[in-house]
């Protein structure tokens, strides 16, 4: 932790040797948000790129604290202005989204990770939430933050946190439901 | 089927689940909802299916990275121009519509010229039998009023200031001629006809009007004209 601070007040001094370290640290974090967020591996790509520069340039600016926290409220924002100058992306119908299925960006399974296709239904489904309840649901279920990390990143109280997730997560519930025939007997929700 | 308050009590429980199960809630809360767990078969299987699909969230992988994200070289801050447009557009807008409201109203005829049936120039004329102007000195539309006081001096030297005797602003007395033939004879009538559609406290705040609108029009197209040079 000491040695991160240190890695941010160097580059907020300019030193860009040291941002790059940490962009190395994060931009698996960043990549994985803003494509969940986004459906597509090209706007992901576009977004990190974008989170990145922003954070560059912002960082002159940055007064301390959690640096994960400030650069993904940076990428949570770059990710909702997308979705919101592009609406095509925005809470696409479920059923569109399986007419159309995407390539998986998924590795091949491992021990202990999901099937590929159960884990592709499951991103078909967030994309299905409003933005904001995705992205909560996003930070708390797949990025494993706390309440108070969300609370930061999303400006919002932890009030605000709390309700917009159990939202979240029950219209991803309600979702997945309509497609009970495609989750494998092990993971069915009403069982 | 369950009745109304029944249903109602397990909608707010099931609005606790989610920080139930990741452990937000206080003592009060959690030991609410474990009552009501141990009484409402619904509830539990909901609970369940959610904790399940919190399960099939954590365990979803990785995307793998598309390449590096490090910058090769500093990234220059892009020119600060659009935030100062950010808040000039509503000031901008606010000065066309003063600017146009001014023009349409016109109260004191500031912008607009009262001409006379025959299309001459409006003129100052007495409205009363002490003040009068010298032949052929017109009144010049949107030239400044002369100051209280000092006007009937200079208009007219030596003739006593009769709206000064009467308390009235210097203006009631200058009627253009136009307005004189439609009101069929106000000269011989008293001179608060005049200051009705045309009162004193109007003219500065026009002209103040005007002057800021024309500021703000002017200070938008100079920005403009920056933001313009700057993209090219």
């Amino acid at each position: 932790m000491a040695e991160q601070e240190e890695l941010v007040q160097q580059a907020k001094a300019g030193e860009l040797n040291s941002f790059n370290r940490l962009v190395e640290k994060y931009q698996g974090q960043v990549y994985n948000l803003s494509w969940r967020m986004l459906g597509n591996a090209q706007d992901a790509e576009d977004a990190t790129q974008e989170t990145f520069v922003l954070a560059w340039q912002s960082l002159p600016r940055f007064k301390g604290g959690d640096f994960k926290t400030w650069l993904l409220r940076i990428a949570s924002n770059v990710c909702i202005d997308r979705l919101r100058a592009n609406r095509r992306h925005q809470t696409v119908p479920l059923d569109e989204l399986l007419k159309d299925p995407m390539v998986s960006q998924l590795e091949s399974p491992e021990e202990g990770v999901l099937r590929e296709e159960l884990a592709e239904l499951l991103n078909r489904c967030l994309l299905a939430l409003p933005e904001k309840q995705r992205l909560v649901v996003i930070l708390a279920d797949v990025q494993g933050l706390s309440y108070e990390e969300i609370a930061q990143i999303t400006g919002t109280s932890l009030g605000t946190v709390k309700s917009r997730l159990n939202r979240g997560r029950m219209n991803l519930r309600s979702l997945l439901l309509r497609q009970k025939e495609l989750l494998p007997p092990e993971f069915r929700l009403n069982k | 089927m369950k009745r109304f308050w029944q249903r109602s009590k397990c909608e707010k429980i099931r609005e606790l689940f989610s920080p139930y199960i990741d452990g937000q809630l206080s003592s009060l809360e959690r030991d609410a909802v474990r009552y009501h767990l141990e009484v409402c078969e619904d509830c539990r299987r909901e609970l369940e299916s959610l904790k399940r699909m919190v399960g099939l969230l954590h365990r979803l992988p990785p995307a793998p990275l598309p390449r590096s994200f490090t910058l090769a070289r500093p990234v220059e801050a892009r020119p600060k121009v659009l935030p100062a447009f950010t808040w000039l557009r509503p000031v901008a807008v606010t000065a066309i519509i003063l600017f146009l409201a001014l023009l349409a109203s016109d109260l004191g005829g500031l912008f607009v010229a009262q001409h006379g049936p025959e299309g001459k120039p409006p003129v100052a004329t007495p409205a009363s039998p002490e003040l009068t102007l010298p032949p052929g000195e017109a009144l010049e539309v949107g030239a400044p009023l002369p100051e209280r006081g000092k006007a009937p001096e200079e208009v007219s030297p030596g003739a006593p200031f009769a709206a000064e005797k009467r308390g009235l602003p210097p203006e009631a007395e200058l009627i253009p001629q136009g307005e004189e033939s439609a009101g069929q004879g106000l000269a011989g009538q008293t001179p608060e006809v005049s200051t009705t559609s045309n009162p004193a406290w109007l003219r500065p705040l026009e002209v103040a009007l005007g002057l800021l609108s024309g500021l703000l029009l002017g200070l938008l197209l100079v920005r403009r004209r920056d933001h313009l040079r700057r993209l090219a």
